[in-house]
């Protein structure tokens, strides 16, 4: 048997040694020893409990700690990228209640697109937690004296996520790409005449209107993303790749299950932010995510659903956070249909809805009833003793719908299943419409066809919300003008547009009084949505994330300048 | 013979009681399941409201019965349809056999391949979200499993020798199918119609809890379990009424379904 095995060993050093190898029979005589010492020092490392080196692979692309060398270095087995061993690493779980349908800024403008793409692309400007405008990709920007351009300076030494220096030229041609007729989101610049290259790092915004505020309004949320148009070329669109310059990049899409993130180090903010790897975790129903947090399976979430988020009170290791928030729920009409086309019929809702039942039950509380602008924007919003209609009378209903012959009228109400708010002010809106004699058939509808339902015109009344805006130059122009952008409810008022033309151009106290007879026009004579209340955010994160800011603009969630204790 | 007697009789009076307080709700409870109530919110069980109140102040014991009325019309209604068709599929491909049978079998099949809630969740998301959706999609789920039950009972009686005799005397096929088999297999078609009436009230709990049967406000036994998990910690009553009710439910017709064997079958006692 020894002898056979000797044969074998001799064949097989002679087969892999070239040079330098010692006879077969004296070196692994003399190494034996040493191959079993080394063996049972892995066995103990690898698998006594209690001996751990908290270790990480940086191609173990889910970002889970290896807990032992064994699986440390079953890591590197499973992913031999010729990778070396690190032994500390920051990997931020987020929860996210929807999955995106697509990370291309011309093709979205739902929140669960809008929170990944945040990540992975920079605007011009941005918000400030307290509402104004800073630089983000722009070091500066200046405003024409006729207020008809306005003037931005990219940031010196912004690069794409491939390396590649951003020019003013890929300004242009982003905005270009999100005015084109492709695009969904093409009428959110409608105001925009053209978008011109100054020399290599200077950009000019041109108007048809001297509203220089709305524009910074409208770049500074929703899609107005930079793009690499070197990776728009190479893959046809940016659908499931991320061609931008922001704080992180795509690195892996799980459909259904989770988008792995990786951080740009090329970002201007990239020493403020310690996390390696950003995973987004698609986590539809709230009380998971609780547990979740709980059990620290996940570091963020941010929640729609008070009850759910208020199980998170006193938990050891999480931080629960409820701001006020710019976001509001909302029922719209379809007023291209009878009997919804009638004003009185609109007015009639109006009066049979209970908002402070509404907001008690479903919202416990957390918000404030609301008319077309939140009364966060206190300088601009008119006191709601304005609006006639939102004192609840069921008499006055009942006589509106008389006058507009609908008594006894059955319509159907949309919600999102994904939006727990909506969820749970769904059947108390019914209960309060039966009250008046309207029977109202609840129709619950997934994320993915939500705004298909909503721009096809396919429903009776939808129970929305919206994310709100800082600046009402951008949500009054593209909900309420006959060919504004976000206009689903159809809504058509020919001294609206010509209003709101004026109040975005002006400043000071002509600005406000034009604004408020503008919120007095939508609320009494046109009367597309029955406003109801505004919605606080609801967060939860783990003790070991910090530098997270809330920021009243739920559309704004950044996780630059984040940070995770490493584990 | 008594023992088998009150197997049979206990569960089958639950079952009755449960169904007759559903469908009469009116009966015991008196308050609108849909009354909204901010007063009431989250009321502890008592006399006031004897399973307490969710979170919209809706009277659960109200809620619970006029759910019960959903969820078992929803479960008998499909089985009385998967029954029927699943019925004359078994019967047509029991007595007839040949190509009839062999293709039709096939069809029959395809559909007992796919496990029995994911086919429901499939087609009850695929026709859309609502109660009656979801009793369809039921009944496409049981008429399959009929069909394969009756066609072997089929098989089994017409191959006896007064299905012969029948034949020799000149009796139709039909007329013989119709005063003859169809009594002789009635036994392992009310065994299995019992057990099919119980897992489809499973099923269709877990259709409403997952949102694809009856729509809010309109409650059933899975829609209130799945508005109640979030309370789950604050108000565990929500959850518990259903629940406990739905168990009851299923398991009398689960024994229901066993003593009905042995008394209808005396070479199983």
């Amino acid at each position: 048997m020894s002898k056979y095995l000797k044969a074998i060993s001799s064949k097989y050093l002679a087969s892999v040694c070239k040079t330098d190898c010692e006879a077969p029979g004296k070196s692994s005589r003399r190494k034996w020893p040493l191959g079993v010492a080394a063996f049972a020092v892995f066995v103990s490392v690898a698998f006594v409990p209690g001996v751990q080196l908290s270790a990480k692979s940086p191609s173990n692309k889910s970002g889970s700690a290896c807990k032992t060398a064994g699986e440390a270095v079953g890591s590197l087995l499973c992913f031999k990228e010729g990778k070396k061993l690190v032994l500390r690493t920051s990997v931020l779980v987020a929860g996210t209640p929807a999955e995106p349908a697509s990370l291309d800024p011309i093709f979205e403008s739902n929140l669960a697109s809008i929170l990944v793409m945040n990540q992975l692309y920079d605007r011009l400007v941005r918000f400030t937690p307290a509402l104004g405008y800073e630089p983000q990709l722009a070091a500066s920007y200046a405003i024409a004296e006729d207020s008809l351009s306005v003037k931005f300076t990219i940031r010196e030494g912004a690069v794409f996520q491939s390396g590649r220096p951003i020019l003013a030229r890929d300004v242009v041609y982003s905005f270009n790409r999100l005015r084109s007729s492709e695009s969904i989101n093409k009428g959110l610049y409608s105001a925009v005449t053209a978008v011109v290259a100054i020399g290599k790092n200077q950009v000019e915004f041109r108007l048809a209107t001297p509203t220089p505020n709305a524009l910074l309004s409208q770049l500074a949320v929703g899609p107005s993303y930079v793009m690499d148009s070197k990776v728009v070329t190479k893959n046809g669109n940016l659908k499931r790749v991320s061609g931008g310059s922001g704080a992180f990049s795509l690195q892996e899409w799980k459909s259904g299950s989770e988008l792995i993130l990786a951080k740009n180090n090329n970002h201007f903010n990239s020493p403020k932010t310690g996390i390696a790897r950003l995973v987004f975790r698609v986590i539809p129903d709230e009380i998971s995510a609780v547990s979740a947090l709980r059990a620290g399976s996940i570091n963020w979430f941010a929640f729609g659903d008070p009850t759910a988020a208020s199980l998170l009170k006193g938990v050891a290791g999480v931080t629960y956070s409820n701001n006020p928030s710019l976001a509001y729920l909302y029922l719209s009409f379809n007023t291209t249909k009878a009997p919804f086309n009638s004003l009185d019929f609109r007015t009639a809702v109006s009066y049979a809805m209970n908002r402070s039942e509404i907001l008690s039950l479903a919202l416990e509380g957390r918000g404030e009833v609301t008319g077309p602008m939140v009364p966060a924007l206190k300088d601009l919003a008119l006191p709601l003793t304005s609006f006639p209609s939102y004192s609840f009378s069921v008499d006055k209903a009942k006589d509106l719908l008389t006058k507009a012959g609908a008594t006894g009228t059955s319509l159907t109400l949309h919600v999102n299943g994904a939006s727990a708010p909506q969820v749970a002010a769904a059947p108390i809106i019914v209960s309060q419409l039966a009250k008046v004699g309207i029977t109202a058939r609840i129709v619950t509808v997934d994320s993915a066809s939500w705004f298909s339902i909503l721009s096809k015109q396919g429903y009776d009344l939808i129970l929305g919300q919206s994310g709100g805006a800082p600046n009402p130059d951008v949500q009054f122009f593209n909900s309420y003008t006959c060919t504004g952008a976000w206009n689903y409810s159809k809504i058509c008022d020919a001294a609206y547009d010509d209003q709101i033309e004026v109040a975005r151009a002006a400043t000071g106290a002509a600005r406000r009084l034009t604004y408020q007879k503008l919120q007095s026009r939508i609320v009494n004579q046109m009367m597309p949505y029955a406003f109801i209340s505004t919605m606080d955010s609801l967060w939860g994160w783990t003790n070991d994330v910090s530098g997270f800011t809330p920021l009243p603009l739920v559309s704004d969630r950044r996780f630059d300048g984040v940070t995770i204790k490493s584990r | 013979m008594r023992g088998i007697r009150l197997r049979l009789i206990v569960p089958g009076v639950v079952f009755l009681c449960v169904a007759l307080v559903s469908f009469f709700p009116g009966l015991v409870a008196k308050r609108d399941p849909l009354e909204i109530d901010a007063a009431r919110v989250l009321t502890e069980p008592g006399s006031d409201a004897w399973l307490g109140t969710d979170r919209l102040g809706r009277d659960l014991f109200s809620r619970l019965l006029h759910g019960g009325q959903v969820s078992l019309s929803v479960a008998l209604g499909s089985v009385a349809i998967a029954l029927a068709v699943g019925g004359v599929i078994g019967i047509l491909c029991g007595a007839i056999g040949g190509k009839v049978d062999l293709l039709l079998m096939r069809v029959v099949d395809l559909f007992l391949s796919f496990p029995a809630f994911l086919l429901a969740i499939t087609l009850a998301a695929a026709l859309g979200p609502n109660a009656r959706n979801a009793a369809i999609a039921l009944a496409i789920v049981y008429a399959p499993i009929f069909a394969r039950v009756i066609r072997s009972a089929t098989i089994a009686e017409v191959s006896k020798g007064y299905c012969e005799a029948l034949e020799t005397l000149g009796v139709s096929r039909s007329k013989a199918t119709w005063r003859h088999i169809l009594p002789n297999i009635s036994t392992p078609v009310s065994v299995q119609t019992t057990a099919a009436v119980a897992q489809a009230l499973l099923i269709e709990s877990g259709l409403s809890f997952l949102g694809l049967g009856s729509q809010p406000p309109t409650a059933s036994w899975g829609s209130i379990i799945s508005e109640g998990r979030v309370l789950l910690e604050l108000a565990p009553w929500v959850v518990l009424g259903p629940s406990v009710l739905l168990s009851v439910t299923v398991l009398s017709l689960f024994l229901l379904g066993d003593s009905l064997r042995e008394v209808l079958d005396p070479r199983s006692r």
